[in-house]
């Protein structure tokens, strides 16, 4: 859990440092991938305090995430309903995060 | 037994070690994408707008540039036609100024200066006669005079107009209810070599005067003045027509 503070605290102050050139193929899957990482990250967090947690887990369904959801936006770019689908996800994952935050919650506040 | 025992332990402590590390990677990564994800936001507005979104933008732009540059067009027939407006105004306050003064010399209502001559007409008998002088006026006036006074050496002057009277009274003249006596001098805004030639014809008004033991002496000028105005009349019954 320290390790993973820690690891988090690292990465957001190296992408503030190292002002990072996003590369143009990657742009409309970024902020996705972004908000699907979020909600493994509050997944991870909650199922740590389920104490359920497994790296192997997190660790694939991380990347599966982050893959689907981008792939998920490639398609509908190609379809030409990217933004419908791209919103249509970050609904989908939102709901998931919100889900995790109050299972979070529950376990720290006990309410 | 106790050997392998051991060496699956530091198996799945190795394991272990390398899947913290990988969590700890993932974690690393995406902090480090959403760093990287809001710094980029800050500085480009569209960057993030997709293509669809993008030509919607675009269109709403470019119907806004039409609609303002048909405003700039009609606001610039407006202004076109305000400032022939002003022109036309402009003109017609001129021509009419100039015709107000056109009038206003003709009806004596100020005064008026040009070339001319001077017409100093002395006798000591009853000449001239008003007679003489209306001869001598229509004279004039046929010869283009345009503005007239006649004056004495008294200093009384009146201004000679269309609806000028010549009377006589006792020595003297009577014209237009002002008194003048002898010696009289015409003072005429015309052409001065054509008004001298009217009056200088055998038997026109010199010949005329001089019979009847008068003197008359007549003094082109460059430019004379004609001073004395008459008050403006206003008709009561006459209505302008167009």
């Amino acid at each position: 859990m320290l390790i993973g503070a820690l690891a988090l605290a690292a990465g957001v102050v190296l992408g503030l440092v190292w002002d990072v050139a996003v590369p143009e193929a990657m742009e409309p899957y970024l902020p996705i991938a972004v908000v699907a990482a979020l909600d493994a990250l509050f997944g991870g967090v909650r199922a740590k305090l389920d104490k359920i947690f497994d790296d192997k887990v997190f660790v694939v369904s991380f990347i599966f995430n982050v893959l689907v959801a981008a792939l998920i936006v490639f398609l509908g770019d190609k379809l030409g309903v990217g933004s419908q689908l791209s919103t249509g996800v970050v609904v989908v994952l939102g709901v998931r995060i919100f889900g995790n935050v109050a299972a979070i919650r529950r376990h720290l506040f006990k309410a | 037994m106790s050997e392998s025992n051991e060496s699956e332990a530091a198996h799945t402590k190795r394991r272990n070690a390398i899947a913290g590390a990988l969590t700890a990677l993932m974690v690393g990564i995406s902090g480090f994408a959403l760093a990287a994800q809001l710094s980029r936001d800050e500085d480009k507005e569209f960057s993030a707008a997709r293509e669809p979104d993008l030509v919607q933008i675009l269109d709403s732009l470019d119907a806004r540039r039409e609609r303002i540059r048909a405003e700039i067009e009609d606001l610039q027939e407006r202004q076109r036609a305000l400032d022939s407006d002003t022109q036309g105004s402009e003109a017609a306050l001129e021509e009419a100024e100039k015709r107000a003064g056109d009038l206003a010399i003709l009806a004596g209502t100020v005064g008026a200066k040009g070339p001319g001559l001077s017409i100093v007409i002395e006798s000591d008998t009853k000449h001239p006669t008003p007679e003489l002088l209306v001869d001598t006026v229509a004279e004039l006036r046929g010869a283009g005079a345009e503005a007239m006074q006649i004056s004495d050496n008294n200093g009384a002057s009146a201004r000679i107009v269309t609806s000028t009277y010549f009377a006589a009274v006792g020595e003297g003249l009577d014209v237009d209810g002002i008194t003048l006596s002898g010696p009289y001098t015409l003072t005429v805004i015309g052409d001065p070599p054509t008004m001298q030639a009217a009056l200088s014809i055998p038997g026109g008004i010199v010949d005329t005067v001089r019979r009847g033991g008068s003197k008359i002496s007549i003094d082109a000028h460059d430019e004379v003045n004609v001073s004395a105005t008459r008050p403006p009349t206003h008709p009561s019954h006459a209505q302008p027509t167009d």
